[in-house]
């Protein structure tokens, strides 16, 4: 139980990132970039400026700049933000300021969040080096523009041929690819340099020789990342769904179902082992499939009722032990039941799990108006001796179903928190769908496997009794196992 | 020689580069718990204490990012070690997270889970005073912080008892606490977040009565806390705006925005242009409001109540701010969102609901201005003179001064009710 809980809380915290920020340092963010190019002869600045949406929405408010590549207010917006970015740039060698001339510049509008935009602003300045200074060289920068917002503020420097960086406090190697793809893993926190200091040499015939190398311009590339959050959880996020984006969110939780039922638990072996040791058909499994779908879904609704509504009388967790029991204890019934039945020999007689279902096997079907769909052609009539009741098939459905996953509650938690509780319920039926589609295909695989063995030996004791009964045993175990497993922690406080 | 040179011209470097301007105490506390978890990255108390300094980082900058490597760097932790005590202070941290994140439920069941790993554990019991808070469970919150009562130093929920003192209507009593835990946490951390949110708790406590010197002292001494602290420059803002020097607040409303564009912010700054009828900037002000609710309604972030009090101040988008209201209301069941409720309401003609609603957020008895105002007008459209006019009257009595548009409001609403009489 314990390792449920900590498990549901794995989860959780893994899935419950909200919404889907375009920008992978918030909509406010302004980033810089700087990296220092130090040649002989001068020094060239590449400079990237990164605004989120809300930026560059006050951009836009401020100067009259149309966030559009193309449109006729960008060239002189540009053209005055260069000038007016580079007063933020102070860069010295010694005492000595150096001018900054833009060579470059470019902007792009990638779009962020809901395809709102957001700016980027690339420069290339450079300035001259002063041609008679010698010996070790100190060159300062400082950026001040945007001081106080938050961003990823990276400086780097490199040297040119011809120059040795003798100390810098800069590295020499990008992290973010020109604040294009921002490394978002827990040991890369923002940088926040400003300032740097770089000391260097340069070679006295370079210095002399060296001819101003062309710059290569800006080229700026929208972010590569979109979200830090997780799939299944964006999923609810995203707003206003259509219809196109509304199927695509189911799919993707159908096979996020499917992805967690192949997960351990779930009652898997518990389905194949029926149906094997039931000798069920392809329909059987599909009736399970539509049961555990069913009763996930009322698990999953209910449990995320009571977290979200009765969260302080009752503990959430707490109601797992008892759905951990309550199911452990159906298989293990049901499993001991096809035991018994196997072991006497009594082929004909069924029990459900409550024992209220008596009546012979081959009756079962037509009662609950199945029968006629209970074979397709050319399958086996074994089923005098090995009957499949509804019943039974439905108690061992809900027991496999009803434990819900944690990671559908937390979807379903995060659609109420987020006011999206019509798409969360409609997403947890898929996921629940999804689900179920894999036991079933677990459970037709099990049924079409038995068959081939009977081919191969029909009527053997191998198929006809030990099979059938090893799987009955194994059910058993495998159901008290779940209950003992969630009765253990009680005993244990 | 020349060898010398170099080596000292490096150490001057390194010297310098290590005390850059820009770096504050929590960067270099990032670095170095960061470099602990590069050297031994299965120490799982690394991991957590790098949690919680992501999470300083969060609060100090407002930048979101951190709490998503806040969470991160738990859930790393708790892959290290899924149980105990150190498992329940990762959970501790999930818990933070989600409370930042107005994921209150979730919140409590991290707490539950985390005081389940380790019953001796306090933090997650401040947690849920909060997160229950929020959830409009008063007495629940009031007993989780009566369990951590016998706390010394900053960590006796002061603070936060201060919070729920005001709420019930004992803003002096809420005074002295939130005093009382400035005092702690200046003994204790005399620089930081900790003690800048304290302060400036204090402020907005001070503000609501009208204390503007008091307020302003609280704010200054919270920037000198936290240099650019940016809940304390908009509280400086609204002293300044509470004093007519509305030129002052403006640009000190521009700094807060300049450090994080809230919503609050925004909405302020143009409230303070539309006074000074600066209309065109005031506009400006109010269409990045709206920007941020479009962006807002895109990640579903956290500004819900906020906007839908904007929008229902300044008329806008009527019938489906009463939408959000109403959806905040589902994930937030505190007196605020009542009222924000209430006012949305009132707004759209439906006076009688909004009553209700109103009720609700003046139960605890809350000696709020805006409330109260709220509650007057509610009134005064019933019909229910005698109750507006007493409502209005305690408002201004409270603080004549509580809003830069709408202390006017209800002095001339007031002034009209005592016409008729």
């Amino acid at each position: 139980m314990r390792r449920l809980a900590a498990l549901l809380v794995l989860l959780a915290l893994g899935l419950a990132v909200t919404g889907a920020d375009a920008h992978p340092l918030g909509n406010f963010s302004i980033s810089h970039y700087t990296a220092l190019e130090i040649g002989a002869a001068d020094v060239t600045v590449r400079y990237v400026i990164d605004m989120a949406e809300i930026p560059t929405f006050q951009e836009t408010q401020d100067t009259g700049l149309v966030a559009e590549a193309g449109h006729a207010s960008v060239a002189p917006w540009s053209a005055n933000k260069v000038a007016a970015l580079v007063r933020g740039l102070r860069l010295t060698i010694g005492e000595q300021p150096l001018s900054l001339t833009a060579v470059s510049h470019e902007t792009i509008f990638p779009p962020g969040a809901g395809g709102l935009p957001t700016l980027k602003l690339g420069v290339v300045y450079r300035a001259p080096l002063p041609k008679e200074a010698d010996g070790t060289l100190e060159l300062r920068y400082r950026d001040e523009n945007f001081a106080e917002r938050a961003g990823w503020k990276e400086i780097i420097a490199r040297p040119a041929p011809g120059v040795t960086l003798v100390a810098s406090t800069a590295p020499a190697t990008d992290r973010s690819r020109e604040l294009s793809d921002y490394p978002t893993d827990l040991l890369n926190s923002p940088p926040q340099d400003v300032e740097a200091r770089v000391s260097f040499t340069r070679g006295t015939s370079t210095v002399a020789a060296a001819p101003a190398a062309a710059a290569p311009p800006m080229a700026l590339r929208p972010n590569v990342q979109t979200s830090g959050g997780n799939a299944f959880a964006d999923l609810v996020a995203r707003s206003e769904p259509g219809l196109g984006l509304l199927a695509l969110a189911l799919a993707t939780a159908a096979v996020l179902g499917g992805f967690h039922a192949l997960e351990p638990g779930h009652g898997k072996t518990v389905v194949a082992a029926y149906l094997v040791g039931s000798r069920g058909t392809a329909w059987h499994a599909l009736i399970l499939g539509v049961v555990v779908t069913i009763s996930h879904t009322a698990g999953v609704y209910l449990l995320g009722a009571v977290t979200f509504y009765a969260s302080k009388h009752v503990v959430p967790e707490q109601l797992y032990p008892w759905l951990s029991l309550f199911s452990g204890l159906t298989i293990a019934v049901l499993g001991a039941m096809m035991f018994i039945r196997r072991f006497g020999g009594v082929a004909d007689h069924h029990h459900g799990p409550g024992g209220h279902h008596h009546g012979p096997g081959g009756h079962t079907h037509s009662h609950d108006g199945l029968a006629a769909h209970t074979h397709g052609p050319g399958e086996a009539h074994d089923h005098a001796s090995q009957p499949v009741s509804l019943r039974a098939l439905v108690a061992l459905g809900v027991s496999g179903g009803i434990i819900p996953c944690p990671a559908a509650l937390v979807v379903l938690l995060t659609a109420l928190s987020l006011h999206r509780v019509g798409f969360g319920l409609v997403l947890i039926v898929a996921f629940s769908v999804g689900l179920a589609a894999v036991l079933v295909a677990i459970g037709i695989l099990m049924v079409y496997a038995g068959r081939l063995m009977t081919r191969f030996k029909e009527e053997g004791p191998l198929i006809q009794r030990w099979l059938p009964l090893t799987s009955s045993a194994v059910m058993t175990l495998l159901g008290f196992g779940i209950a003992i497993q969630a009765v253990v922690p009680w005993i244990r406080r | 020689m020349r060898n010398w040179v170099l080596t000292g011209a490096a150490l001057v470097l390194l010297v310098g580069g290590a005390a850059s301007a820009q770096e504050r105490p929590s960067d270099q506390t990032l670095r170095f718990l960061q470099s602990k978890v590069v050297a031994d990255p299965d120490d799982a108390l690394a991991h957590n204490r790098l949690a919680g300094a992501y999470i300083r980082k969060a609060r100090e900058s407002g930048d979101i990012a951190y709490y998503a490597l806040a969470e991160q760097t738990a859930q790393r932790s708790l892959q290290i070690i899924p149980r105990g005590p150190v498992a329940a202070r990762a959970t501790t941290m999930m818990a933070v997270v989600q409370l930042a994140r107005h994921q209150f439920r979730e919140a409590l069941v991290s707490v539950r889970t985390a005081l389940d790993q380790d019953p001796s554990e306090q933090t997650p019991q401040a947690i849920a005073g909060d997160a229950l808070i929020e959830l409009g469970e008063y007495d629940e919150a009031g007993r989780a912080y009566a369990r951590l009562a016998g706390l010394d130093g900053p960590r006796r929920p002061d603070a936060r008892v201060a919070y729920l003192k005001f709420l019930r209507g004992d803003t002096p009593g809420a005074i002295a606490s939130m005093r009382e835990a400035v005092t702690r946490w200046a003994a204790a951390m005399p620089v930081g977040e900790p003690l800048a949110w304290t302060r400036a708790q204090l402020g907005h406590l001070l503000l609501g009565t009208n204390d503007l010197g008091g307020a302003e002292a609280a704010y200054r001494d919270a920037l000198t806390a936290l240099p650019g602290y940016h809940p304390a420059l908009a509280g400086s803002a609204a002293v300044q705006a509470a004093r007519g020097k509305l030129p002052d607040a403006a640009a000190l409303y521009h700094k807060a925005l300049d450090v994080v564009p809230l919503p609050e912010y925004a909405t302020a700054l143009g409230d303070v242009y539309t006074r000074l009828g600066r209309t065109t900037e005031a506009s400006k002000q109010y269409a990045l409001v709206e920007y941020i609710g479009k962006l807002s309604a895109i990640n579903q972030t956290v500004y819900n109540r906020e906007l839908a009090l904007f929008y229902a101040d300044h008329e806008r988008k009527l019938p489906q701010v009463l939408d959000l209201a109403r959806k905040e209301l589902e994930a937030r069941r505190d007196v605020y969102t009542y009222d924000v409720l209430a006012w949305t309401l009132y707004r759209n003609g439906q006076a009688r609901e909004a009553q209700a609603a109103m009720k609700e957020a003046l139960k605890l008895g809350t000696q709020d201005a805006r409330l109260l105002f709220h509650a007057g007008m509610i009134h005064r459209a019933l019909g229910e003179d005698d109750a507006a006019r007493t409502a209005l009257a305690r408002a201004l009595a409270l603080n004549p001064r509580f809003h830069v548009l709408h202390a006017e409001v209800a002095a001339s609403a007031l002034a009209e009710l005592r016409a008729r009489r």
